[in-house]
């Protein structure tokens, strides 16, 4: 698991990289175009935000803050399980979300208590960012429509097991469905981990855990469930809506967990692609696909980093 | 004697000498300074002509330099210093929509600034004009910098902000914002408003027009420098202008696509007004019939080189006197207003003269001409409106709600100071405030904001979220029963009235209860001593209970709400208040009467004012009532008067005609009188 929220500092060099790729599919069709072999398909109105969307998300990014070490945020899960592909893809070791399951396993860290370190909602200053903790004296920080924000990842103590922000800063994405009845279906019954997952079936309502900068204490408990809801995308101008980015989520990030046992290749699809036929049509209409430009020397590096 | 005459010469000579020391030096002034056939000598260059003059013009920046665009410290324009050379900026900048500081021109209310804030439900109507209701800046504690950084994407610059020099603080920083005459006079449409605004919002209030002109692009933020931010010391962080070297000429100058008379859609700028709701019904809206008349709004509100633009009421104060005051509603289509040289002022662009068949001129004296043609055609209720100084307007969102602060409501029909009906937009007050000797002292949203928050959970909106209140399922099974489970749409029209009575009653509950835990907190942190934490909403002022339990709604001056006359859009004569007859006002259900006018503001929708419009007037509802029931069958009543006078004329007709009858007879039948003949015949 994660120790740390993935940031924005790591979320932009998979962007940069698909960017990257993105640019050479358009001077291919383009020369295909010119060619005559090909019609233009360059547009690309979904994948990333529009110039329409980034003026309403660059002052609220410069407010919450994008540099050194801040939670990604505002992305879909679907854009979450993309990240955790390329970075498979870049260093050579499976990368997924967790299960809501894992996750709260995580988040408790061997604990029974509503909060890893006890009882007490006021302890929780020490250990997470949430409502109480999270406001800005200076207008010009914060989400400029909350006057509050996320903070940079693990500047609060860890949880037992040493994973900082387990409780509040960003909500994060797992794997689930959002089913209020999910467990109490599986209360008594001996199931695989596997079997536990409540897979998706529509974009929305997906889980997201741990509570943020927004939450009350009781929303950051480690039982404490959110269900993702089309309101995180109101804003969107685009027509579909991105599967990528959301314009009013900027309280949900994510985290990625790297199991132990790799499953077969043909199983960790599932883990990373779109899992809905909404979110499919898109792609395929814009013939996107994740790519990593992957140099050898780099993913040896960065598989020797992730060990240690 | 002969000393006298021996004297005469000399005194004479002393004579003339005098007259011409005198006489010869004027005539000689007079000669020198006469005009020449006719001139009008001054500093300033004209070309008389109608067509405008091609403004090929070099540009200036803020020290008087001329500007050479591929210079990599080129500063931004100075429409100050680059307009002045041929236009006398001094004086324009004090012109009405600029000026702050000349009371005697400040008139009649217009649309006040207002301060809003969201998180703490704050809307305080702000001016620096001395209007009713309105706050000073200075009295909110608002500096200079701060009324522009917050209300500069609609504030053309002026005095308040154009000389950085003279100003405190962070107009180091971020620059002047001069007046910028391109915002009006620019006759294509790449001047960019929206660029302006963003500019103002980057605190860049000194490359403003640069950049809403097209001139270059304006990269870095005057807001994330430091207070004692020095470009010549650190010239790499300041805010940087990249000119583009397309649009200057060999020379360096630049094309100015300059119009001397504003063209509508810079006065929409800032002065658009819409009624909330959906936005795609903007299709059924018809322009003021002035517009589609041909006009414009700068024939009727137009100005000299002193920039006080007319307003356009009775009575304004202006310094044109009577040629201004020839451009009210009255003046041009009906009276023959003539200037104090005899010239008839009246009639101008071929205004008709209204006919006003069958209006008694009672209606003419008591009632302005808008109350029946301007504004929307009052309703049941006054509608809720958002204004582009309101609502920044202008500038791309989908954020924009219908529900978004301040609200403002329209038509609201009240008497003016000459006690003439007349329609008005309102808006009421809302804010946090220390009450002391019966005075209430607004408190600015940064003074309590995270007390706030804190004490009311308050995250995002807190109109909105007061309405969020949301039954638990036990309530829920309290209201509906049985019935707790069903889907909403599946209830009856009972069920889903008592569910809504239960919501609101909640809300008051929760409102009631955010209140009391904020005036706990605020009483801790008093700005001074015996002074009272209370908020003000909706035309009403609520404060803590003498024993702390509960919350008291009260009245107070300070939540009177601020009112302004409106003007536009004027509905032409079919389309004007009584069109369809006299019960088009005078009936029971008429809404100039019996429309109602609900206050908006942070609090729960049982709790804020709502009246009727004849409470406004202050009409009495007996003598209304016992007046309109003098309209009751009108039109019968007309028929009857007609057909009975009908009949009476015929009885009278037939009875003169009879008479008419018998008198001919007897003229040519006259009574036989006995003649000598006949009595001698007897």
């Amino acid at each position: 698991m994660g120790k740390y929220e993935v940031t924005w500092d790591q979320y932009d060099k998979f962007r940069q990289e698909y960017n990257q790729v993105a640019d050479e599919k358009v001077l291919d069709k383009t020369s295909e175009y010119q060619s005559g072999t090909s019609t233009p398909q360059w547009a690309d109105a979904v994948s990333l935000p529009t110039p329409l969307w980034e003026q309403d998300s660059a002052p609220i990014l410069s407010g919450m803050g994008s540099r050194g070490g801040y939670p990604a945020a505002d992305i879909s899960q679907y854009a979450a399980k993309q990240f955790t592909k390329w970075l498979s893809k870049k260093t050579g070791r499976f990368y997924r979300l967790p299960t809501e399951a894992e996750w709260e396993y995580a988040a408790r860290a061997g604990t029974t208590t509503p909060w890893s370190f006890g009882n007490d909602p006021e302890r929780l200053d020490a250990y997470g960012w949430y409502f109480d903790n999270s406001f800005y004296d200076d207008q010009d920080k914060g989400h400029p429509d909350f006057g509050a924000g996320y903070r940079k990842v693990g500047s609060k103590k860890p949880n037992p097991w040493g994973l900082f922000d387990m409780h509040g800063n960003v909500s994060e994405w797992v794997l689930d469905a959002y089913d209020e009845g999910h467990y109490a279906e599986l209360a008594g019954k001996q199931v695989s981990w596997k079997d536990a997952i409540c897979w998706p079936t529509d974009v929305f309502p997906r889980v997201v855990r741990g509570g943020n900068w927004n939450s009350e204490a009781e929303g950051c408990r480690s039982a404490a469930r959110l269900a993702s809801d089309r309101s995180w995308q109101k804003r969107d101008p685009q027509f579909p809506k991105s599967i990528w980015w959301y314009t009013d989520a900027f309280h949900v990030g994510f985290r990625v967990v790297s199991p132990a046992k790799e499953p077969p290749e043909k199983d960790k699809l599932r883990y990373w692609d779109a899992d809905t036929k909404a979110e499919i049509n898109v792609l395929v209409s814009n013939d996107k696909i994740v790519r990593a430009i992957i140099d050898k020397d780099e993913q040896a590096e960065v598989t020797r980093k992730g060990d240690e | 004697m002969s000393s006298a005459i021996g004297n005469a010469p000399a005194v004479r000579l002393f004579v003339t000498i005098l007259w011409a020391s005198v006489v010869i030096p004027a005539l000689g002034a007079a000669v020198l300074n006469r005009p020449a056939s006719g001139a009008v000598r001054d500093r300033y260059k004209r070309t008389y002509s109608r067509s405008p003059y091609t403004h090929f013009i070099d540009l200036y920046d803020a020290s008087d330099r001329v500007i050479h665009p591929s210079e990599s410290d080129a500063r931004p324009y100075s429409p100050k210093n680059t307009c002045k050379k041929c236009h006398d900026y001094d004086r324009i900048a004090r012109g009405y929509h600029f000026s702050t500081d000349d009371e005697q021109l400040h008139g009649r209310s217009g649309e006040p600034w207002l301060w809003t804030h969201r998180r703490t439900g704050t809307q305080i109507p702000v001016s620096y004009r001395r209007w009713p209701g309105t706050y000073h800046p200075d009295a909110l504690g608002m500096s200079t910098f701060d009324f522009v950084a917050t209300f500069g994407s609609h504030l053309c610059g002026g005095p308040v902000a154009s000389d950085a020099e003279s100003l405190p603080g962070r107009f180091a920083v971020s620059g002047a914002l001069e007046v910028d005459c391109m915002l009006c006079h620019a006759a294509d449409r790449t001047y960019r408003h929206a660029e302006w605004a963003r500019q103002i919002d980057n605190q860049n209030f000194a490359w403003a027009a640069t950049a809403a002109l097209g001139l270059a692009g304006i990269k870095g933020m005057a807001r994330r420098l430091p207070d004692d931010f020095d470009a010549r010391e650190v010239p790499d962080r300041g805010v940087k202008t990249r000119y583009d070297t397309r649009k200057f000429d060999d020379e360096g100058r630049v094309f100015f696509d300059v119009v001397r008379s504003p063209p509508d859609r810079a006065c929409y700028a800032c002065h658009t007004v819409r009624p909330t709701g959906n936005p795609s019904k903007w299709w059924t809206h018809d322009a003021d019939v002035h517009l589609r008349a041909g006009l414009t709004c700068a024939d009727c509100h137009r100005n000299g080189i002193d920039h006080h633009t007319v307003r356009g009421y009775p009575g304004e104060p202006h310094p044109a006197g009577d040629f201004a005051r020839a451009f009210t509603c009255r003046n041009c289509h009906m009276e023959q207003a003539a200037s104090s040289r005899g010239r008839t002022l009246s009639g101008r662009f071929g205004a008709p003269r209204p006919l006003h068949r069958g209006l008694p001129p009672l209606h003419l004296e008591s009632m302005s001409c808008t109350a029946c043609h301007s504004g929307p055609a009052p309703s049941d209720s006054a509608r809720r409106i958002q204004t582009a100084m309101a609502h920044n307007f202008g500038v791309p969102s989908q954020s924009r709600d219908s529900d978004d602060p301040p609200g403002i409501v329209e038509p609201v029909f009240l008497r003016n100071a000459q006690q003439t009906i007349g329609p008005h937009r309102m808006t009421w007050p809302a804010f946090w405030g220390w009450l002391a000797d019966g005075q209430v002292t607004p408190a600015t949203p940064d003074s309590v904001s995270t007390l706030l928050r804190r004490a009311m959970r308050i995250r995002k909106d807190f109109q909105a979220e007061l309405r969020e209140a949301r039954l638990t399922p036990d309530e829920k099974r309290a209201v509906l029963g049985d019935a707790a489970d069903q889907k909403p749409e599946t209830l009856t029209e009972r069920q889903r009235i008592a569910l809504d009575a239960a919501l609101q009653s909640k809300a008051a509950d929760a409102f009631d209860e955010k209140l009391l835990q904020a005036f706990t907190a605020l009483a801790k942190q008093p700005p001074g001593p015996a002074v009272e934490p209370v908020f003000v909403s909706g035309g009403r002022l609520y404060r803590s209970s003498d024993d702390g339990k509960s919350v008291v709604a009260e009245s107070h001056p300070a939540a009177e709400p601020v009112v302004w006359p409106l003007g536009h859009d004027v509905r032409p004569a079919r389309q004007s208040l009584g069109s369809a007859g006299c019960t088009d006002c005078h009936a029971r259900d008429a809404p100039l009467f019996y429309g109602t006018v609900t206050a908006i503001g942070p609090a729960p929708d049982d709790k804020r004012l709502s009246e009727p419009m004849h409470q406004w007037l202050g009409e009495d509802p007996r003598l209304l009532s016992a007046w309109e029931a003098a309209f009751v069958g009108r039109d019968f009543f007309k028929w009857v008067g007609v057909v009975t006078t009908g009949m009476i004329g015929l009885v009278l007709a037939a009875a003169a005609t009879s008479a008419a009858v018998r008198w001919t007879i007897r003229f040519e039948h006259p009574r036989h009188a006995p003649s000598p003949t006949d009595h001698e015949r007897d």
